[in-house]
């Protein structure tokens, strides 16, 4: 297996860039004054819930990979990882974080539209988060 | 702060100013204003456009 | 110690009849003084008094119960007014000696009330008069406002000469932009201002210029032109709505005042119980928002793990495989053992430190290390550290989602008894709106009618403000556009090339006089926080430090020592607290060495507050004079005692059959 470099940067599609700002600036927002690498995660993470993945036609750069946190990086390339079949992928660090941006590209649009509609996006989330958990936990 | 403390502060920055035609139009500007502080409407717009024809160039590179 | 009051004399004005001088100087180390009396004995008065000397112009009603300032009283005493008949007139006079050790200044104004045909009074004042000590005698001097400007200007004076009870409405929702305006007030600013203003009217008049341009710039500049208008009206319509705000908060205060005045006790129970249930309400209400701040902040730590729950366990799970296929060292850590020997300490704690290299047993213990980790196989180092990773970020979503669920009990907890807190408001409304009282009480019912009204008004009018600002922003957003393609229109056509250059010009000009403004008065924004943060935790009656930060939209947060903002939820006695300390940070800063006179400082504060402040006052401005006109209630033995140690000059103003009597305690 060789090991390739990690980029630099966390990529997503320019129409994505909008949303972020929007989910981080406006007051319909319960992430309002957050940083947008940590709604990234978010993001990657409900695209995935989701299945959103949408392919990045116009990259923008949104954050930079060494600012996420160890933990952060685990989420993504766990998503990675479940999409190939196999965890061989985690050492093609490009892929990895190629797909966690494309499930995040689709997941902020989610988000976007969340926050949009009539629905309270601060109650919707929380009750789904509470949900999902419990879900997944009970399970255990 | 004290009012000359103010007007040091004010003769600081705009000595810093580094365009050489806005730094001296506000210079003038400014001691303008101060001779019409105790006025309450002041004309002003004749001494402005006056101002603005000796300092705008606009054969200047600057521009 | 700053320039100070010697003496107040005042002949025939209002309350005070006959001659009376008020004898303030305050000799060495004492530097305060009380003139206590009731309500209606002419505190207010006194301060109007200084005012009118100083200003010709009064702003402090207080004492009189007329709300219409036109109905107020005549300068001259009722008691020389009582004699007059039509075409007579009555005069006096007010004058005040300032100076350091010795009197300097002695600034005088006349008044005189006339008696009109049908029986009206009408009031003429003269100029001010100023005499100056000149070493051997009195100087009349030609130029007394100057003077007065020099000692203090009027745009200053309201944070020198000031009725403590205005400052009740001071932090009121709004007050980020009394905050801005009082700023600009000590600023020293007005020439930039001017400035920036004139700068900004010669750059529409270009632009007007070149309107007559064909094509497209004159379509723009069109365009333009309905934007500034429209721009102009949304301010004006802003404006309107802030001023009116401001009236219907004064209204508002004017109600409670006249409710506090009612003399029945159930009456006042429940305006107790009202006014303690809003506070309830309102810190109930910046809890939850805080619970959801919090909560939204836990969302975004956890919910990632959780909505990613079944990658994380399917990739846990390939790395448990890994391991029982012998892929993955079962026990040792590679990057541990990095650690241990980086720390220098073994796992079982002893000391394996590089230094020691005299020490046989660490040298060996190192090697023994070193020699386990080139052992280990070549494995994935993305296992080990998943394998670890892993099952501790699910256990850590885990206990975040509980938090979650436990924060919006709270919150439905929170908003369950704020309901029935809202509930019970209502009741006691009905109940003060049913309420019937002898008729020389205070008329309850209609009061409670004029304070729903105004309540009402006020909510109406803050939200119409609040699109208004949206709207207004929208337009400016506009603006800014069509002039970056105006200018692009204009650099297009040749003649015009001039007009353009000098549009430019001028807002580089302006832009440059705009920083230079936004320079000194983010200085003066830092230097007023230093000075609220000194004064606020001097007057402040708590043990602890609280850290005040004045932000750059003029918004203030007070800190406590664990960091939270108490601005939303300051009691009574700590908002006046902040109010006194922030008219303190403004007087020092506006670099006026001038004494300070406060009517009613203690204003409606409760007892226990009310004694601690006062034990802080004598370090309230330091190095200045202070006069405080108290009420009996403001000023008990106790506050006396408490201060007694500062106080140069204590008086006593007696009302009896419409007179007042200034009599200085012995």
């Amino acid at each position: 297996m060789s090991k390739s470099n990690t980029p630099r940067d966390i990529i997503i599609d320019t129409s994505a860039a909008d949303k972020f700002a929007a989910i981080t600036s406006e007051s319909d927002s319960p992430f309002n004054g957050m940083d947008r690498k940590d709604v990234f995660v978010l993001s990657a993470a409900i695209g995935h819930d989701q299945g959103l993945r949408t392919t990045i036609e116009s990259r923008h750069a949104l954050a930079q990979l060494a600012s996420l946190s160890n933990e952060q990086r685990w989420v993504l390339k766990s998503i990675s990882a479940k999409e190939h079949g196999d965890v061989d992928i985690l050492d093609d660090k490009p892929r990895v974080y190629k797909i966690a941006g494309e499930y995040a590209t689709g997941g902020i649009d989610y988000l976007n539209n969340l926050r949009t509609s009539p629905e309270d996006m601060y109650s919707r989330l929380s009750t789904d988060i509470i949900k999902v958990a419990n879900l997944y936990m009970d399970d255990d | 702060m004290k009012q000359e403390d103010v007007n040091r502060r004010i003769t600081k920055e705009v000595d810093e100013i580094e365009d050489d035609n806005i730094r001296q139009f506000i210079q003038e500007a400014l001691a303008f204003e101060r001779s019409k502080m105790d006025r309450d409407q002041p004309h002003f717009k004749q001494d402005y456009r006056r101002l603005l024809k000796e300092y705008v160039d606009i054969e200047s590179e600057d521009q | 110690m700053s320039l100070q009051f010697h003496t107040i004399t005042l002949k025939n004005f209002r309350q005070y009849s006959g001659e009376q001088v008020i004898d303030l100087a305050c000799p060495d180390q004492s530097r305060i003084n009380v003139l206590e009396g009731q309500n209606g004995a002419g505190k207010s008065n006194l301060l109007n008094a200084i005012t009118l000397c100083f200003y010709g112009k009064e702003e402090h009603n207080g004492d009189s119960d007329n709300e219409n300032e036109e109905e107020k009283l005549p300068y001259v005493s009722q008691e020389k007014l009582s004699n007059l008949n039509p075409g007579d007139s009555a005069s006096g006079y007010i004058e005040i000696t300032l100076g350091y050790e010795e009197p300097r200044y002695r600034f005088k104004r006349e008044f005189e009330t006339y008696v009109t045909d049908n029986g009206e009074f009408e009031d003429v004042r003269d100029e001010l008069t100023l005499r100056r000590w000149e070493g051997r005698n009195w100087k009349i001097e030609r130029n007394p406002n100057t003077y007065m400007t020099q000692i203090l200007p009027a745009t200053v004076s309201d944070y020198f000469l000031f009725d403590g009870e205005d400052l009740e409405g001071f932090f009121s929702e709004n007050y980020p932009s009394n905050v801005e305006d009082a700023i600009l007030d000590v600023s020293h600013t007005k020439l930039l201002e001017r400035s920036i203003d004139h700068l900004n009217k010669v750059e529409r008049q270009l632009e007007k210029d070149a309107s007559s341009a064909e094509g497209k710039a004159g379509e723009i500049n069109d365009e333009i032109e309905a934007f500034e208008a429209e721009l102009d009206t949304l301010e004006g319509e802003k404006e309107e709505a802030e001023d009116n705000l401001e009236d219907t908060e004064s209204h508002i205060r004017k109600v409670r005042q006249k409710m506090a005045d009612v003399s029945d006790e159930d009456v006042r129970n429940l305006y107790n119980n009202r006014d303690d249930l809003e506070d309830l309400i309102k810190s109930k209400e910046q809890r939850t928002r805080n619970l959801r701040g919090e909560t939204s902040k836990l969302m975004l730590e956890a919910g990632p793990a959780v909505f990613a729950f079944d990658a994380i366990e399917f990739t846990a799970q390939e790395f448990s495989e890994q391991e029982s296929r012998g892929e993955l060292p079962p026990k040792i850590r590679q990057w541990f053992i990095e650690e241990l020997l980086e720390e220098g300490r073994c796992i079982c704690g002893s000391d394996i430190d590089e230094e020691h290299t005299h020490d046989e047993t660490v040298v060996t213990r190192r090697k023994k290390l070193k020699a386990l980790r080139k052992e280990m196989p070549d494995a994935s180092e993305e296992g080990l550290e998943g394998k670890t990773k892993l099952p501790s970020i699910l256990q850590t979503a885990e206990n975040k989602v509980a938090q979650i669920q436990q924060n919006r009990q709270l919150i439905a907890d929170l908003d369950d008894e704020v309901d029935d807190h809202k509930q019970r408001l209502q009741d006691i409304n009905s109940q003060l709106k049913a309420y019937e009282l002898p008729d020389d009480d205070v008329d309850v019912g209609s009061l409670e009618d004029q304070l729903e009204r105004l309540k009402d008004q006020k909510t109406t009018l803050t939200k119409h403000i609040g699109s208004l600002e949206t709207d207004i922003e929208e337009v400016k957003a506009k603006l800014k556009q069509t002039r970056k393609e105006y200018q692009r229109e204009l650099d297009k056509l040749d003649r015009y090339r001039a007009i353009s250059a000098q549009i430019e010009f001028v807002q580089d000009a302006r832009d440059e006089v705009q920083q230079i403004k936004d320079y000194i008065l983010n200085q003066i924004r830092n230097e007023t926080e230093d000075n609220l943060e000194q004064y606020f935790n001097t007057l402040i009656w708590k043990e602890e430090d609280y850290e005040v930060i004045l932000n750059d939209d003029y918004s203030i947060e007070v800190l406590d020592p664990h960091g939270d903002n108490k601005i939303g939820s300051l009691s009574a006695g700590e908002t006046q607290v902040l109010a006194l300390s922030f008219m303190a940070a403004l007087a020092q800063i506006s670099g006026f060495d001038a004494p300070v006179v406060i009517d009613t400082p203690l204003g409606r504060i409760s007892s226990e507050p009310r004694k601690r402040i006062a034990q802080n006052l004598p370090q309230y401005l330091e190095d200045t004079q202070l006069t405080f006109l108290m009420t009996d209630e403001e000023y008990t033995d106790t506050v006396r005692s408490l201060m007694k140690s500062s106080i140069a000059n204590e008086h006593d103003l007696q009302f009896k059959k419409g007179s007042t009597e200034v009599i200085p305690r012995v």
